[in-house]
C-alpha cells in the first residue's frame, strides 16, 4: 500500500498510534545490527538510515552495528586474494585485515552520511576509538593430525566493551554507528563477528531491544514454518537438533547472549522489507521472530502461585 | 473449539474503550462484570490488581491476560476489551496493550483454571490469531473468532 493512496486524517490516525510506542520507549537504548540486503539495496538503505534517524529524534536511543562480510569477499575476489574460512570464521592475516579495515571503515562512512542525510548525527567508530572494545586472539581448538590449538590470526574473540563512550554519544544526541574491529592487549586491532559485537553491546548498554537484520524472514523451523516468538531455551534446542546452522547461528547467539543478560528482547528481523525497524518498533507486530528470555512469558508460573493457596486447601480437605 | 470460547459472550465484549492506565481499565472491567453477572465490581478490581502485583499478565504483541479469583463465582467467565490506545503494561516485549482477555474464576481454583490461562495464553501465542482478531470490529465477530480458534489458524 502507498502512503500517497491514504487520505491526511488516515494518515494523522497512524501517527497518533504511534504515540504510546514512542512514549514506552523514549529514551531506552536498541542495539541494532546492520546487514544483509538491507545493507546493499539502494531503497533498503534510505530506509534503514531514515529509520534510524526517527527512532533517535522521537527520544529513543538507536545504536548501530555492521557488518561488512560480502563486500570483504568482493574486495579480496576483486584483488585475486582467495577468502580462506576455519570453522566458519575468515581466516585474517595481515594483509587480509587491511582489506576488513578498509572495507568496513568505508561502509561505516557510508552508513553515517546516510542517516546524516536523513537528519541524524551519526558517529562512526571503531573498537579503537577509546580503546572501547577490548578483544584477544580467538584459538580454535585442534583439527584432526593437528597438536595444538591454532587461531584463524587477526580474528578475535570479544573480552568486554566499555559503555562509557557510547552512552556518552547517546546523552548528547548522536547516533553511534560501530564496525566490528577490537583492540588486544599490546594495541593490535582484531576482526570480530558483527553480531555477537552487537549482542554484547546491548548487554553492556543494558538495551531494551537487540534488533538482527537478516536476508531471511526470521526463524524458522525445520518444515520451513516461521517462528514468530521463541525462547532462549528454544534456540538452544533448535541449535543442537540442527535446525539452525550456517549464518543464523552467531546471530541467534548473540540474541540469546543478550536475553540472558539482562535484555529484554531480541529480534531477528526480515531487513527485506522497507521500514522494518519502524515496524518492529513502533507497532504491534514486527516482520520476524521475537526471542524473549528463558521461561517468558513469567505470565503461568505467577499464575500458578496466584491460584495456588487455595488450591492446597482444596487438596488438604 | 477452544476452552475460552464458551465463557465468553457478547456482551462481555467491549470495543474501542477508552482508558489510559492499567487502574482504569480494571475498573471498566469490573463494572462491565457488576452489570452483567451481578457480581461485586470491588472485589474483582481488587483480585485483578493483586494479580498483577505479582506479575504483569501482559503477554506481547498488545496481548493481555489479567484474571482474578472471585468469591461467590461458580464457573469461570470471560470478558474481553480492546482500547482505542495501547496503554503501558510491562509486557515481556515492553511494548504497550490495547488488546485484554479478563478470565475470572472461583475462589476455589483448580488445576483446570491454569489450564484455561494456558489455553488463551497459546491462542494469543498464534500470529494468525492475534492478525485475525485485531481485525473484528464489533462484539459478535470477535465472540466468533475466539469460537473459531484453532480452526482459523490451521
Amino acid at each position: 500500500m502507498s502512503l500517497r493512496t491514504i487520505s491526511p486524517s488516515q494518515k494523522a490516525g497512524i501517527l497518533a498510534e504511534a504515540l504510546p510506542y514512542v512514549r514506552g520507549f523514549h529514551g531506552k537504548t536498541f542495539v541494532i545490527k546492520y546487514g544483509g540486503n538491507a545493507m546493499t539495496d539502494p531503497t533498503l538503505k534510505a530506509a534503514f538510515a531514515g529509520d534510524i534517524a526517527l527512532l533517535r529524534l522521537v527520544g529513543m536511543n538507536p545504536v548501530v552495528v555492521h557488518g561488512g562480510g560480502p563486500q570483504i569477499n568482493e574486495l579480496l575476489d576483486t584483488m585475486g586474494v582467495d577468502a580462506v574460512f576455519r570453522r566458519g570464521m575468515r581466516v585474517t592475516d595481515e594483509q587480509t585485515m587491511k582489506v576488513v579495515e578498509m572495507v568496513l571503515g568505508e561502509l561505516n562512512q557510508e552508513i553515517v552520511g546516510l542517516i546524516n542525510q536523513h537528519g541524524g548525527k551519526a558517529v562512526g567508530l571503531n573498537g579503537q576509538d577509546g580503546h572501547f572494545i577490548h578483544a584477544r586472539k580467538m584459538l580454535l581448538p585442534p583439527d584432526e593430525g593437528e597438536t595444538e590449538a591454532m587461531g584463524p590470526g587477526l580474528v578475535g574473540d570479544i573480552e568486554r566493551i566499555d559503555a562509557d563512550l557510547i552512552n556518552i554519544l547517546s546523552a548528547r544526541g548522536y547516533i553511534p554507528v560501530i564496525m566490528p574491529i577490537g583492540v588486544g592487549p599490546d594495541g593490535e586491532p582484531y576482526n570480530l563477528n558483527s553480531d555477537l559485537v552487537a549482542g554484547k553491546l546491548a548487554e553492556t548498554l543494558g538495551a531494551e531491544k537487540l534488533l538482527l537484520l537478516t536476508n531471511t524472514r526470521g526463524v524458522l523451523d525445520r518444515e520451513g514454518r516461521l517462528l514468530d516468538c521463541i525462547t532462549a531455551a528454544d534456540i538452544e534446542r533448535l541449535c543442537q537438533d540442527g535446525t539452525i546452522h550456517g549464518g543464523m547461528l552467531p546471530k541467534l547467539e548473540a540474541a540469546l547472549h543478550a536475553v540472558r543478560h539482562g535484555v529484554r528482547s531480541a529480534y531477528v528481523v526480515d531487513g527485506r522489507v522497507p521500514n522494518a525497524l519502524l515496524l518492529e518498533v513502533l507497532t504491534n507486530e514486527g516482520v520476524g521472530t521475537t526471542i524473549l528470555p528463558d521461561d517468558a512469558p513469567h505470565f503461568l508460573a505467577d499464575s500458578r502461585r496466584f491460584l495456588e493457596p487455595i488450591s492446597n486447601e482444596m487438596g488438604d480437605s | 473449539m477452544n476452552l475460552i470460547s464458551p465463557l465468553l459472550s457478547p456482551e462481555r465484549i467491549l470495543i474501542d474503550v477508552d482508558a489510559n492506565t492499567r487502574s482504569r481499565v480494571f475498573e471498566q472491567v469490573g463494572q462491565l462484570f457488576a452489570a452483567h453477572t451481578g457480581l461485586d465490581a470491588t472485589s474483582v478490581v481488587e483480585s485483578l490488581t493483586v494479580r498483577e502485583a505479582l506479575g504483569s499478565t501482559g503477554l506481547g504483541q498488545g496481548f493481555a491476560l489479567p484474571h482474578a479469583r472471585v468469591k461467590g463465582l461458580r464457573q469461570p467467565l470471560a470478558a474481553f476489551m480492546r482500547l482505542s490506545l495501547p496503554i503501558p503494561f510491562d509486557s515481556p516485549d515492553g511494548k504497550p496493550v490495547s488488546e485484554l482477555l479478563v478470565l475470572l474464576v472461583p475462589e476455589q481454583a483448580t488445576e483446570a483454571h491454569l489450564q484455561l490461562l494456558a489455553d488463551a495464553a497459546q491462542m494469543f501465542g498464534d500470529r494468525r490469531f492475534r492478525d485475525h482478531l485485531r481485525n473484528q470490529n464489533d462484539a459478535a465477530s470477535v465472540c466468533q473468532a475466539f469460537a473459531d480458534w484453532p480452526a482459523i489458524a490451521a
